[in-house]
């Protein structure tokens, strides 16, 4: 069993470009194969996503489980498009809106157990790209990695 | 005879009083973290161009703990806009596509500029969480006690009606 930080990234990754929701895009549409991890490719084509997990230090709840936040942040250009990266970010919170990831032998067992508030980053002022639709949304989530509930059979 | 009094009302205090300290206690942890990976030349700097960020302690400010529903909630951040200045830290701390760290030559092509992003309220918040509740609790249970809080704390026990 796979039960690294890669492993969990993966797991949230796919199921973020694979969700289909009721109404609206698939991600795997809209953002193609561009939900990077951890940093984007210095070049890039818009729109396109970045995945960090970040884990709680000393969280692990009676050392059975691991606590910590996903972020997603979400880039388009130009600024016109911001009704089009407000729609990815709906179908990225559907996508993990209190989603259950049963452990099997791909990974590890996964829970978001809260919304994500979407910041929608406004720039102004000549130190950055003003043209740039930039969005960052945070997740709450836990996991159990296989080293960890070894110890709870 | 003696009148039947409730304990009710300050036992209700004591409990509010304890909660307002601890959460002052706890966000002061994360806070004084910030503080310090902001002040001097650090923080939200990169080589020469410093963009206005350069002494960004200056602007970090936290709340009182304020009373809310079930307990205290206190905040802390910049307060650039207040000081009529963008949102610099908001854009480093969140990330931007930098113009002036992008090497002349692809200054021309917007999907060539550099992206940039210095996280230090984040982080504070994840590395610090055990140690937040740690004198959440301490500081509660000290205060609950009759004792008084931490040094740290101001005047912990300004009540609020």
């Amino acid at each position: 069993m796979s039960d690294s930080t890669t492993a969990v990234i993966t797991a949230i990754r796919t199921r973020l470009l694979n969700f289909t929701p009721a109404t609206g895009t698939k991600l795997s549409t809209s953002l193609g194969t561009r939900l990077y991890r951890n940093t984007a490719p210095t070049v890039v084509t818009y729109p396109y996503g970045v995945l960090r997990l970040q884990l709680l230090a000393g969280s692990d709840d009676s050392g059975l489980v691991k606590r910590g936040s996903l972020e997603l942040a979400l880039f388009h250009r130009p600024v016109s498009q911001i009704p089009a990266l407000s729609a990815i970010a709906d179908v990225a919170e559907q996508a993990l809106w209190q989603w259950l990831r049963v452990e099997d032998a791909s990974g590890p067992f996964i829970k978001f157990y809260g919304r994500a508030h979407a910041v929608p980053v406004v720039y102004s002022g000549e130190a950055v790209d003003t043209d740039l639709v930039h969005y960052v949304l945070t997740f709450p989530l836990w996991y159990r990695p296989a080293y960890l509930h070894q110890y709870a059979t | 005879m003696t009148a039947w009094r409730s304990n009710l009302p300050s036992v209700r205090q004591a409990l509010r009083r304890a909660d307002r300290a601890g959460v002052q206690a706890a966000i002061t942890i994360p806070f004084n973290q910030v503080r310090e990976r902001l002040s001097g030349s650090k923080g939200y700097t990169s080589g020469d161009f410093s963009q206005g960020v350069d002494g960004s302690a200056s602007l970090l400010a936290k709340t009182d703990p304020e009373q809310i529903v079930g307990g205290h909630i206190a905040r802390f951040g910049m307060q650039a806009m207040k000081a009529g200045l963008p949102p610099y830290p908001l854009y480093w701390e969140l990330g931007h596509r930098n113009v002036f760290l992008t090497p002349g030559a692809d200054r021309g092509d917007k999907n060539k500029w550099v992206f940039v992003r210095v996280p230090i309220f984040v982080p504070a918040m994840h590395e610090n969480a055990d140690r937040m509740v740690a004198a959440y609790r301490a500081t509660f249970a000290r205060v609950l006690a009759g004792g008084t809080p931490p040094p740290t704390d101001p005047d912990p026990t300004r009540e609020v009606a």
